[in-house]
């Protein structure tokens, strides 16, 4: 029996990361501060290493800020190591702290609860077409082949130097126009496609990637199959409920309100993109920021339903897809 | 089924982004939006005011909607332009009776298509028989303006007063276990909008900070309005008692500070 005996590797060294702090937004050509608090529960004094690696959002690519933070931690102290770095490219990063001892074995490492969001303060706002011809609406739900693309670019500090909240949404502004049928006893919503003599009204739906319940719940992989089918009520009006009804807040496709039927109520506006840390329905654990945004150029679908009581005309809608922040 | 793609809507940048603005109720104020086009291809621009869509519901908001001249109003960019619009704000003969101290509206800055929906601009008789025969029957057609809202806040300096009250601090286990959910509370007793910020720090026992925050937000605070701020922040290392103390700021002369104590079980609950 022969017994081989390795050298024993390198035995990890008490180190841990005890908080981190960074400055979230900020100007592309400003310091950005990194300070990292190493705890030493050694008997001695430890060299600590963090290589403080950012990761772009978009991209995915990697990189290390160099040089990385080092110094020497007293036994049984914390330590608070501080940096600064500058001439990052822009972008929104998440950040992670990897920490290392003196022999090189990483013995910790914690991940940034917010991103880094670098850049310039610009605010623009572009939607490719500016006119779609949808020609003759045929009966029943029918998809509009053609996507609409959005460019946009928001970068405003806040008071706080964070992240300014901001909107993108859309609506139809037909109340001025529509006057529905004379003696009507309902007035129907002026919202989506309205006639040319101004009584009748088709309401126009989207989808965009923040519309509907993913994959899992859903069963549509809209990042490989792209907008779900009209046809399905699951998809069009919501998905089926054990109790019976449809949970209406999943639709996939969903309604393009009128100007004159939204209110202070951020419930009424139809958002397609945004950010928001202070609203709850967007900010969670892994999402503390708010960021409901979606990559520029961002792309939505139309599509109508041309019901049985549908009237032959000619129709017309004036979309709004505004920019707001307060 | 016909489709016809145009060229692309072009971006026009505005400043300022928002306008809060001292005014006079006795007569009208003037003031100058910069209208830039920075894109390769001309635009055209179109300038009105909308009503303020703030975040909270139910509020009656005092609206300088129809308060507003611009000059031009309409009008074309040429590549790499810019244009300095002059507003006047000629505030409603009530004003001057009235109470309220801030008036809010939009400013609705629209890029307009170069092929426009000529469609009737209002449900009069005489506006739709005008209306243009392009729209041959069966047809639909799409026309998307892409818009930026400034949003507007007029005060009136004599009636201004900023008071804001931190009407509680509350604290609890965050979503997941090793997260505190601080809520702050802050009412605004004032007569304007406030924007307040802060900071939340944790103090140990015997003193020393255990973690600290930033908190407030950017977006206003009305009149009468109450906001909770949210702040979460990692469970304390070890079991013990804490102190946290926040501390608001909503203007120079007004720094409100609340401190409140409580303890963290072995079991990670809050007490």
């Amino acid at each position: 029996m022969t017994f081989l005996f390795l050298p024993p590797a390198f035995a990890q060294k008490a180190l841990r990361i005890g908080s981190v702090s960074y400055d979230q937004h900020v100007h592309s050509t400003e310091l950005i501060k990194f300070t990292v608090a190493v705890k030493n529960n050694e008997a001695t004094t430890q060299f600590a290493e963090v290589d403080i690696t950012l990761t772009n959002v978009e991209t995915e690519q990697e990189l290390t800020l160099v040089p990385v933070l080092t110094g020497n931690v007293l036994a049984g102290q914390e330590s608070v190591l501080v940096t600064t770095y500058q001439n990052i490219p822009d972008g929104t990063y998440t950040v992670s702290f990897p920490l290392f001892d003196g022999d090189g074995v990483r013995v910790d490492r914690v991940t940034g609860s917010t991103p880094i969001h670098i850049g310039t303060e610009t605010e623009t706002l572009q939607v490719f077409p500016e006119v779609i011809h949808l020609g003759t609406l045929p009966p029943g739900r029918a998809m509009f082949p053609t996507p609409i693309e959005v460019r946009w670019a928001f970068y405003r500090f806040n008071r706080l130097r964070l992240d300014q909240p901001f909107y993108i949404r859309i609506y139809s502004d037909n109340a001025a126009r529509y006057r529905g049928v004379r003696g009507a006893l309902r007035r129907n919503s002026p919202a989506g496609l309205v006639s040319a003599d101004g009584r009748f009204a088709i309401p126009l739906k989207l989808w965009n990637l923040n519309y509907g319940p993913d994959m899992q719940e859903g069963g549509w992989d809209a990042a490989l199959a792209g907008p779900p089918p009209v046809d399905d009520d699951a998809f069009w009006i919501g998905p089926e409920l054990l109790e019976g009804g449809r949970n209406l807040g999943s639709a996939n496709w969903v309604r393009i309100p009128d100007l004159s039927e939204m209110t202070s109520d951020p419930v009424s506006w139809r958002r397609l993109i945004g950010q928001d840390p202070f609203d709850n329905r967007y900010v969670s654990d892994s999402n503390q920021t708010g960021d409901f945004t979606l990559k520029s150029p961002f792309t939505l679908y139309l599509a109508a339903e041309a019901g049985p009581t549908a009237v032959e005309g000619a129709y017309t809608a004036n979309l709004v897809v505004e920019l707001w922040d307060p | 089924m016909t489709f016809l793609f145009l060229t692309t809507a072009l971006a026009v940048e505005v400043s300022p982004t928002r306008l809060e603005q001292a005014i006079s109720a006795d007569q009208p104020t003037l003031g100058t939006l910069e209208i830039s086009n920075p894109s390769s291809r001309a635009a055209r621009v179109q300038i009105q005011t909308g009503p303020y869509r703030y975040l909270e519901p139910k509020f009656r908001l005092p609206s300088a909607e129809d308060w507003f001249q611009f000059e031009p109003a309409a009008f074309s960019l040429a590549p790499g332009a810019s244009l300095t619009v002059s507003y006047t704000i000629t505030p409603a003969a009530n004003v001057r009776d009235d109470a309220a101290a801030e008036y809010l509206a939009a400013i609705l800055v629209d890029q307009l298509p170069e092929e426009p929906n000529v469609i009737a601009r209002s449900n009069s008789d005489e506006a739709i028989s005008q209306a243009s025969p392009q729209n041959v029957g069966g047809q639909a057609k799409v026309t998307f303006v892409p818009r930026f809202a400034v949003p507007v806040y007029l005060t009136l300096p004599e009636r201004e007063k900023k008071e804001l009250e931190l009407a509680g601090l509350t604290v609890r286990v965050g979503e997941s276990p090793d997260l505190l959910r601080f809520g702050v509370a802050l009412k605004n007793t004032g007569t304007v909008h406030l924007r307040p910020a802060g900071s939340l720090v944790i103090l140990s026992e015997a003193g020393t900070a255990v973690e600290s925050r930033t908190l407030g937000r950017s977006l206003p605070i009305l009149p009468g309005a109450t906001l909770e701020l949210p702040a979460l922040v990692p469970m304390p290392g070890s079991a013990g008692r804490y102190r946290a103390a926040v501390t608001v700021q909503a203007d120079e002369a007004l720094l409100l500070q609340k401190e409140i104590g409580f303890e963290v079980t072995p079991e990670g609950a809050v007490k």
